[in-house]
C-alpha cells in the first residue's frame, strides 16, 4: 500500500531546527514531502504577496533513521510553499501538513498573524488536514529560535496528533489543529481542547522612532490570568498544558443572522 | 457603487452595535451593482474562489484563476471533511422469487465523474417503479435523471429536483406519444450520498428505508403527505428527505411488490446483519418465500481498512460478476466496470442509456478521491494489459475473391461513378461518331439539319434610313402631344388608383418593396400632373417609411395557444422555461413550460397555479393582481415567482416545488383592495405601485420575511401613480405614464439621462413596458398597439428599432415579456399567445 504522504513546512525557513523536528517525529507515519520557504517569514500569516519569485532549491535530506526526504526551499511565504507544494512538488494529495515546529506560541485570535497558522489554512482549503505546532519561547527568540532549544515534548506531541489525524477523520468545521506547547513540557505533560482567546496575546508597542525605528514592537500578555479558563492562553501560560484548538477555515461569525440583519437593515 | 455601500453599512454600523462574535462585516459588491440592488447576508464560501495555476518554471511564480463554470480546476483539490466510510451498493432482482441474473433497468449506482472533483465521493442511487413495467421505459427515466443530476449545477437539493422534474417532464410526454396499453405511472427515488450525509428526492409512493446501526430504521418518503405518482402531475410533487448516516447504516431502495412481500418489522431484521452479502442473502430468501418481483438497491456504509486490498470478487456471491469483456473495453478514466458512467449531456437531450448499465447483482465499492484515483490507476493496467492482449496476434483480414461471373460483370457494367462522366463525349466526338454511323447504317440516325438562311434583298440604304426617321420623329411627335395635352391626367387617374391599392399593400406589408414601389409610382405621376397633391402625399409618406423602414422589422411571430377572451389585460411573465399568464378577471394564474429554445411550448395545456377562491393555510385567495419573478439565489435558489393578491398578501410559487408547495406571506401596511394595481421585483426587493398614497412601497426581506415597507419617493416628489400604465426596473425605476411618457429614477429621483428620442414619429402611444436586466445594454420594449408596433429603446430613451407583426394584429397587443437567454419576445395578441426570436437588429 501507498505510504500517504505527509507536507512538512514551517514560516521560520528551511534551515529551522523546529522544522527538522517535526520532520523527524512524523517520518515514521509516511511519506514526507518538505516544502518551506528559503528564509524567515514569521507572521506573514496567510500572505501571499506579489513580489516573491517561487524559485527554487531542491534537495535531498537523510533524516535520522536513514530515512531521505525531499526538500524544496521556496522563495515564497508558508501559505504560498504550500500552493507550490500542491500545484507543483506532490505527487498525490497529501494525507496531512504539518507546519512547524513554530519558534513562539501562536495562541489567541491573533493566530492569523501566524505564518503557521497560515500554511496550515492554506492546506486545509486545498483539502487537507492540517496540523499547526508552537513553541513557546521568549519574544526575543521568536526568530531565531534561541540556542539548544528541546523540541523533544513538541515533537511527540506532534508525532501524537499526526498519528492520530492520518487515523481518523476530525469533524466537519475542524480545518487546523492547533498545537501550543509550553517550554516547560514533557512527553507526559497533559494536553486539553481550548478556544482562541478572544484577550489580545501580543500586545503592540509603539515604534520609537526618535531612533530611526518606525516598526511597531510587541511583547505578550503580562498577566494570562485575564484570559478565559477554557482558552488556549489560559492552558498554555496558567495551566501550563499542552494547548489543542481546532480551528475552522470559516471564519463567517456565528452569531444569529437574524441578529445581525437587524441592526444592518432594521429601522433606523 | 462602493461609495455608497460603505456609507450604508459606516453610517449603520456607527449607528447600532453589532451582535457579539461579529468582529469585522466583510462587503463585496458586484461591478453591476445600483443603489437598488439589494445585499444579503452570506456565510464564507467552502468552495475555493481563487484557484491557484502551476507555475510556468522559467519564472517560478504562481498565478491564479476564479471560479467560472469553465475555469480549469487543479486536479489536486480534494473534498474537505471526506468520510472515510466506503459505501458497498448491490442490486438485486428478482422474478416470481428467484433472483434473475439479468440487468436490473429500473435501478442504477453511480459515482461522481472524475472531472468532478468538487463532487468527488458523490454517489447517486435512482430506483425507478413503474406500473406497469416496462423496462426500456425504465432505463430511459433512469438514465435521463442520472444524466441531468450531474449535468446540473447548484446544491445536492436543487439538483435532485431538477432530475426528477425531468424525468416526471419525459414520462408526461412519453405517455401522450404512447398508445393507450402502453402509458405507465409510478413513483422514482434518486438518492444522494455525500459524506456522511443522504439527500432524497423522491416522486410517488416509493420506498426507501435507512437502517441505522442504533436498530432504528427511517422511510422516505413520509406516508402522511400526498403523493403524486410520477407523470401525474406538471411539475411534479417532489418529496426532499434527508438524514444522516454513520458507519453500520444501511439504505434500501425497492420497488413496490418487492417490499409490499415482507412485513415491515422483517425489514428491520434483514437489514441489521453487518455484512453486505448477509443481507442479499437474507433479502434472497425472503423473496424466495413470497414469490414476488421486484428489484433492491442496498448500499451498507462501513469503515474503511487502512490498508485495504484491491476489491476482489468473492466465490461465494454470484451475483458480482466482473465482467472481464467490460474492463478490456473500458479505458482506464470510467469507473469500475459495470457502474453506469454518467453521461452528462444536456438536460433537455432525449434521454440516452448510458453504456453499460449496471449489471444486476453488480457490486460496487465507492471510495474516497484519493483511492478513487488508485483504482483508476490500476484500471489503467488492467486496460491496458488487456489490451495488449488482444492486439498482440497480428491480424490480417483475409483476401476475399469475388467468384468469376461478378468480376465478370464488374467490368462489363459500369459502376455508377465518376468514371462514367469521364466516358462521355464531347460534342464534337457524337458529332464525329454520329457522321460515322449515318455513313454505315443510312437512314437509321438522324442527321443535324442544315438550317439554310434565306438571302436578305439587297437595300437601298440611304432612302430606307431617311423614311424611318421620319416615321419615327411623326410617331414621337404624336403621342408626347397627347400624353401632355389630354391623355397625360388620364393616365394619372389610371396611376393613382393603382398606387392606393399599393400603399395599402404597403401599409399592411410594411415591406420596402412596397414602400419602394409606391414612391416609383407617385413620382410617376406627378411627373404626369404636377399639381396632383394626393400623389404628392403617397409618394412623402412612402418617403417617410422607407425612411423608418431602415429601423423596422417584422417579426416571425408563432401562433402558439388560444388562451380565449379576457375583458381586462393579462399579465405576462417568462421565466426558467415557463409562461406564466395572469387572468386578473378569472384571478388565475398559469404556467406552460417551454422548450429549451424558448420558441415553443412543451404542452399547450397549461398548468394550473394560483386561482381566486383556493384555500392556502385556512385562508381564501382573493383577487390577484400581479405577478413578478425574483431571481434565483438568496431565499429562492430556483427563482420564484411572486403573486401579489388585493390586501396586501405575497403567494411565492417556486416552480421546481411545483403548487403544492406554494407559501403566502403578508406585507405590513394599508393595502386595502385595489390600493395596489402594479408589482415590480428587483434581487430579492419588492415594488408596490400604491396608487391610493401615490407612492412605490418598497419591501427587502429581513430574514426572509416581507414586512415594513419604505417608500420609493420622498414626500411630494412622486409622479401621479394613478395613471402609470407599467413599471420596469433594472436599478433604475422606469414608469410608463398613461401619455406615452416614460420617466426614469434613480434612488427616487428622476433621473434627466434618460430622455425619450429619435422616435420615429410623435405618435407612439405605449401601453406597455418591458426593461431588460443589463444597466446599459439592455434594451426597452415598449408596446404600441395604436401604432401596431414594438419601439425599442436603449437604456437613454434613445430609439433604436422598432417591431412589427404581418398585419393588424398588434392593435390588440395586451402583454408583452421578453426572454433575454434566448433573446426571445412573447406577446398576447388579439387572445392569443405568439412567440417570436427577436432578430439582431443592423440599422441600415
Amino acid at each position: 500500500m501507498t505510504k500517504p504522504l505527509i507536507l512538512v513546512t514551517n514560516d521560520d525557513g528551511v534551515d529551522s531546527p523546529g522544522l527538522w523536528a517535526a520532520v523527524e517525529a512524523v517520518a515514521p507515519f509516511g511519506e514526507v514531502l518538505v516544502v518551506a520557504p528559503d528564509r524567515q517569514w514569521s507572521a506573514a500569516g496567510r500572505s501571499m504577496p506579489r513580489h516573491v519569485t517561487g524559485e527554487l532549491t531542491e534537495k535531498q535530506h537523510e533524516i535520522y533513521g536513514g530515512q531521505v526526504v525531499h526538500v524544496y526551499s521556496v522563495d515564497a511565504t508558508p501559505a504560498l510553499c504550500v500552493v507550490h507544494a500542491m500545484m507543483e512538488f506532490a505527487p498525490r494529495q497529501p494525507a496531512l501538513l504539518v507546519a512547524g515546529i513554530n519558534f513562539g506560541e501562536n495562541v489567541s485570535t491573533e493566530v492569523t498573524i501566524s505564518g503557521t497558522v497560515g500554511a496550515a489554512l492554506e492546506a486545509a482549503a486545498f483539502g487537507v488536514p492540517a496540523l499547526a505546532v508552537s513553541l513557546e519561547m521568549t519574544v526575543a527568540e521568536h526568530l531565531t529560535g534561541g540556542e539548544a532549544k528541546d523540541y523533544t515534548a513538541a515533537q511527540h506531541f506532534t508525532a501524537y496528533f499526526a498519528r492520530r489525524m492520518l487515523d481518523r477523520a476530525l469533524p466537519y468545521d475542524v480545518s487546523v489543529v492547533n498545537v501550543n506547547v509550553p517550554d516547560t513540557a514533557t512527553p507526559e505533560t497533559s494536553w486539553r481542547l481550548t478556544r482562541l482567546s478572544r484577550q489580545r496575546y501580543f500586545l503592540p508597542l509603539s515604534p520609537d522612532r526618535k531612533n530611526g525605528n518606525g516598526r511597531p514592537t510587541y511583547t505578550v500578555l503580562a498577566d494570562p490570568r485575564l484570559a478565559e479558563p477554557d482558552s488556549d492562553v489560559w492552558a498554555l501560560r496558567v495551566a501550563r498544558v499542552v494547548s489543542v484548538t481546532p480551528l475552522s477555515l470559516d471564519i463567517t461569525s456565528r452569531a444569529d443572522f437574524g441578529a445581525i440583519e437587524e441592526p444592518l437593515r432594521g429601522e433606523e | 457603487m462602493k461609495k455608497d455601500y460603505t456609507a450604508y453599512f459606516a453610517r449603520r454600523m456607527l449607528d447600532r452595535a453589532l451582535p457579539y462574535d461579529v468582529s469585522v462585516i466583510n462587503v463585496n459588491v458586484p461591478d453591476t451593482a445600483m443603489p437598488e440592488t439589494s445585499w444579503r447576508l452570506t456565510r464564507l464560501s467552502r468552495q475555493r474562489y481563487f484557484l491557484p495555476l502551476s507555475p510556468d518554471r522559467k519564472n517560478g511564480r504562481l498565478t491564479y484563476t476564479v471560479l467560472l463554470d469553465n475555469s480549469p480546476v487543479p486536479l489536486k483539490l480534494g473534498v474537505v471533511g471526506a468520510e472515510s466510510m466506503q459505501r458497498h451498493s448491490d442490486i438485486l432482482r428478482f422474478q416470481e422469487g428467484q433472483r434473475s441474473q439479468h440487468p436490473a433497468p429500473e435501478a442504477t449506482v453511480a459515482t461522481a465523474p472524475p472531472e468532478m472533483v468538487d463532487r468527488a465521493g458523490e454517489q447517486l442511487a435512482i430506483l425507478v417503479d413503474l406500473t406497469p413495467q416496462f423496462g426500456h421505459r425504465s432505463r430511459e427515466i433512469r438514465a435521463l435523471a442520472a444524466s441531468t443530476y450531474w449535468a446540473s449545477s447548484g446544491s445536492i437539493v436543487a439538483r435532485l429536483r431538477r432530475a426528477l422534474a425531468e424525468a416526471n417532464r419525459y414520462l408526461i410526454r412519453a405517455n401522450a406519444e404512447a398508445t393507450p396499453g402502453s402509458k405507465c405511472t409510478g413513483s422514482i427515488t434518486c438518492v444522494v450520498f455525500s459524506g456522511e450525509e443522504v439527500f432524497f428526492g423522491q416522486i410517488g409512493a416509493a420506498y426507501a428505508f435507512v437502517y441505522h446501526p442504533d436498530h432504528t430504521v427511517e422511510s422516505f418518503p413520509l406516508r402522511n403527505r400526498l403523493l403524486i405518482p410520477l407523470g401525474g402531475s406538471l411539475p411534479p410533487s417532489i418529496h426532499i428527505g434527508y438524514t444522516t448516516v454513520e458507519e453500520g447504516s444501511t439504505v434500501l431502495l425497492a420497488t413496490t411488490p418487492a417490499v409490499e412481500s415482507q412485513a415491515r418489522e422483517r425489514w428491520q431484521e434483514i437489514l441489521a446483519p453487518p455484512d453486505p452479502e448477509e443481507i442479499a442473502d437474507s433479502i434472497t430468501q425472503a423473496m424466495a418465500g413470497s414469490q414476488a418481483s421486484g428489484s433492491f438497491i442496498i448500499i451498507r456504509l462501513s469503515p474503511e481498512p487502512p490498508s485495504q486490498p484491491p476489491v476482489q470478487p468473492r466465490q461465494k456471491v454470484q451475483f458480482f460478476r466482473q465482467p472481464a469483456v467490460a474492463v478490456t473495453a473500458s479505458p482506464a478514466s470510467q469507473p469500475s466496470p459495470g457502474v453506469v458512467s454518467p453521461v452528462p449531456p444536456s438536460p433537455t437531450s432525449a434521454p440516452s442509456i448510458a453504456p453499460g448499465a449496471a449489471p444486476q447483482g453488480e457490486r460496487q465499492t465507492t471510495l474516497l478521491p484519493a483511492t478513487l484515483e488508485r483504482r483508476g490507476e490500476r484500471q489503467a493496467k488492467v486496460a491496458g494489459k488487456a489490451q495488449d492482449n488482444v492486439a498482440s496476434p497480428s491480424f490480417t483480414p483475409p483476401q476475399i475473391k469475388l467468384p468469376p461471373v461478378r468480376e465478370w460483370l464488374k467490368h462489363l457494367v459500369p459502376r455508377r461513378s465518376a468514371e462514367r462522366y469521364r466516358e462521355r463525349k464531347t460534342t464534337a466526338e457524337r458529332a464525329r461518331v454520329r457522321r460515322a454511323l449515318r455513313t454505315l447504317l443510312p437512314g437509321k440516325v438522324k442527321g443535324v439539319k442544315a438550317h439554310s438562311m434565306p438571302l436578305a434583298p439587297t437595300e437601298k440604304s440611304t432612302v430606307m434610313g431617311g423614311l424611318a426617321l421620319g416615321l419615327l420623329l411623326v410617331a414621337l411627335f404624336v403621342t408626347v402631344t397627347v400624353y401632355f395635352e389630354s391623355g397625360g391626367q388620364a393616365r394619372a387617374e389610371e396611376y393613382i388608383v393603382e398606387a392606393r391599392a399599393l400603399r395599402e399593400a404597403a401599409f399592411n406589408s410594411q415591406s420596402p418593396e412596397d414602400w419602394n414601389r409606391l414612391l416609383e409610382l407617385s413620382s410617376h405621376i406627378i411627373t404626369l400632373e404636377r399639381q396632383n397633391t394626393e400623389a404628392a402625399a403617397m409618394k412623402a409618406e412612402a418617403q417617410n417609411a422607407l425612411d423608418a423602414l431602415h429601423s423596422a422589422a417584422v417579426l416571425d411571430a408563432r401562433l402558439q395557444l388560444d388562451l380565449g377572451i379576457a375583458p381586462a389585460p393579462r399579465r405576462l411573465l417568462v421565466a426558467g422555461s415557463w409562461i406564466y399568464i395572469l387572468n386578473t378577471t378569472a384571478d388565475e394564474v398559469i404556467g406552460l413550460p417551454l422548450q429549451a429554445d424558448g420558441l415553443t411550448l412543451t404542452t399547450d395545456v397549461p398548468t394550473p397555479i394560483l386561482k381566486r377562491g383556493q384555500s392556502f393555510y385556512g385562508e381564501v385567495v382573493n383577487h390577484l393582481v400581479d405577478l413578478a419573478w425574483v431571481e434565483p439565489g438568496g431565499s429562492y435558489p430556483d427563482g420564484a415567482a411572486f403573486i401579489y393578491s388585493d390586501g396586501g398578501i405575497i403567494y411565492i410559487y417556486e416552480p421546481p416545488l411545483g403548487p403544492g408547495s406554494i407559501t403566502r406571506q403578508r406585507l405590513q401596511g394599508n393595502l386595502g383592495p385595489g390600493m395596489v394595481t402594479i408589482m415590480g421585483t428587483f434581487g430579492e426587493k419588492l415594488y408596490l405601485v400604491h396608487r391610493q398614497d401615490n407612492q412605490i412601497l418598497t419591501y427587502e426581506p429581513v430574514n426572509g420575511i416581507y414586512d415594513a415597507a419604505r417608500g420609493y419617493f420622498a414626500a411630494g416628489v412622486a409622479p401621479h401613480l394613478s395613471e402609470v400604465l407599467d413599471m420596469g426596473i433594472d436599478g433604475r425605476l422606469y414608469l410608463l405614464m398613461g401619455d406615452g411618457t416614460i420617466n426614469a429614477y434613480f434612488v427616487g429621483v428622476e433621473d434627466p439621462s434618460f430622455k425619450l428620442s429619435n422616435l420615429p414619429d410623435s405618435q407612439a402611444k405605449p401601453l406597455v413596458l418591458v426593461v431588460e436586466s443589463d444597466v446599459d445594454k439592455g434594451l426597452i420594449y415598449l408596446g404600441d398597439p395604436q401604432r401596431e408596433r414594438i419601439l425599442v429603446l436603449d437604456k437613454r430613451g434613445n430609439f433604436t428599432h422598432q417591431f412589427r407583426l404581418p398585419g393588424e394584429a398588434l392593435t390588440q397587443l395586451e402583454a408583452l415579456a421578453v426572454s433575454e437567454n434566448p433573446h426571445v419576445l412573447y406577446m398576447i395578441v388579439a387572445n392569443q399567445l405568439y412567440i417570436a426570436p427577436i432578430p439582431d437588429f443592423v440599422t441600415h
